[in-house]
């Protein structure tokens, strides 16, 4: 039986990781290495890598720091987001070291080359990570770059459906905070049977396995808990309730 | 030391596969020469890609011929992943494309149209097989295509809805749907297993 992913996010700036605030304030952690290093030790799932200003700042990716990562080595997947503007920078990024390819900005900017890129690289190395956030209005879409929400067009998002695997779906307005995640968010993708990936605001808590228990959700991702202590991961695991048995067992190790 | 000839033709998490395995005691060179890939120990064929835009480079370079000698005078190839669906004899992804023919089998979209991506478990059909220790162990997969091919070539499968092939092997080649070299501890105890039986060099 295929496992439900408890995934590590990480978040780059000016090659630093930092710690996201509601995609506003930042506040510093350390260098990549070891913060790879140890989510690796620790077993976690999957890493994704959120490489915050490269589409900000035009510089597409940093395959540097995609290499610099699997030079450590680490033998956990890798997804990376940050500056993949065509299906050249995609093919680089997996050369360098990940599995698979995240594309955001794209998806406003030129979402027909979001259908090259997956017909290079293919549709399951192709994730769509959306920051959104939900009203009595809708459903919102942020472009962190113009910063501005704008109602999130469903029909645009179906029409890529064939050329990408799983979205991300990002509560940014609950990133950094507790059990903020608005589950509200997961109707409208479950019933067009698009799988999610769940970031923001989720903390180790009984929100985390409701998350986990809706049909369309493969994976949720944790992100700023992680720096707050050694074998966090393991921590977070053991107090998630969801079935034990649709979840993988971490294994911790030394090296390898 | 076994050496370990990763074929670079432009699709692959090559990078990754090369540090994998030189943690698990080979020397890896990542090459698109055929002179150089020809010496090595055993040939591995990675993939991250599409069956068509993957084809497409391995014909432009000429790997693809080179390979299939390779497999006719029973080098040792591995393929992963997508290298591993490259192996066989056709493949539907992108329009129908034929493969390098070196395992015989189709590869087509998953029955249930959906992608199998995470962690899941082989079993093995032959429980003597040298990969025995590795049966019901998990390992990462990331795939919308799979084999459909006669059994015999079946080492291990693994449950998604109905089970369908995760190993396959003929003679000398063997291929894995998942990735070994991102499936932490067993994927490279899996990895350094497979080398050395299929290579003979302990």
């Amino acid at each position: 039986m295929i496992k439900k992913r408890i995934s590590a996010s990480v978040i780059v700036k000016s090659n630093r990781v930092v710690q996201s605030i509601s995609y506003r304030k930042y506040l510093p952690i350390g260098s990549i290495e070891p913060v790879v290093e140890n989510l690796d030790r620790w077993g976690v799932d999957e890493i994704i890598i959120f490489d915050i200003d490269r589409s900000k700042n035009n510089l597409g990716p940093n395959y540097d720091l995609i290499k610099a990562i699997s030079s450590i080595p680490i033998s956990t997947p890798l997804a990376y987001a940050g500056g993949i503007n065509n299906y050249k920078d995609a093919i680089r990024v997996i050369s360098s070291g990940s599995e698979r390819v995240i594309v955001d900005n794209l998806f406003f900017k030129n979402p027909k080359n979001i259908k090259n890129i997956s017909n290079a690289i293919g549709s399951q190395a192709l994730l769509l990570a959306l920051p959104l956030s939900i009203n009595k209005n809708g459903i919102f879409h942020y472009n962190y770059l113009n910063k501005k929400s704008k109602l999130l067009d469903l029909h645009k998002i179906l029409d890529l459906k064939p050329y990408f695997s799983e979205l991300i779906i990002i509560d940014y307005l609950s990133q950094g905070f507790d059990s903020k995640f608005d589950i509200g968010l997961l109707e409208i993708f479950n019933e067009n049977d698009i799988d999610l990936v769940c970031y923001g605001g989720i903390g180790a808590s009984e929100l985390s396995s409701q998350i986990l228990a809706s049909k369309n959700v493969k994976s949720i991702a944790f992100g700023n808990i992680l720096n707050y202590g050694e074998l966090k991961f393991q921590e977070i695991k053991k107090s998630i309730k969801y079935s034990k048995k649709n979840l993988r067992r971490s294994i911790f190790r030394e090296k390898i | 030391m076994i050496s370990v000839g990763i074929v670079d033709y432009g699709v692959g998490n090559i990078h990754s596969l090369s540090k994998s395995l030189r943690i698990a005691g080979f020397r890896p060179e990542i090459s698109s020469s055929k002179e150089l890939l020809s010496k090595s120990d055993i040939i591995l064929l990675p993939g991250v890609g599409s069956f068509s835009f993957a084809i497409d480079n391995l014909k432009k370079s000429g790997l693809d011929s080179f390979i299939i000698k390779q497999s006719k005078i029973n080098k040792p190839i591995i393929g992963i992943c997508l290298g591993m669906q490259l192996l066989c004899s056709n493949s539907t992804e992108g329009g129908i494309n034929k493969g390098l023919g070196i395992i015989p089998g189709k590869i087509k979209r998953m029955s249930n149209s959906k992608f199998h991506i995470g962690w899941n478990s082989i079993q093995l059909k032959n429980k003597n097989h040298f990969l025995k220790r590795f049966n019901n162990h998990e390992f990462f997969f990331n795939h919308g295509y799979q084999f459909a091919g006669n059994q015999k070539y079946v080492i291990a499968e693994t449950e998604f809805e109905k089970s369908f092939p995760t190993i396959i092997k003929k003679n000398n080649t063997i291929g894995f749907q998942f990735h070994p070299e991102k499936s932490q501890k067993a994927g490279i105890q899996l990895l350094k297993k497979t080398i050395k039986s299929i290579s003979n060099i302990e």
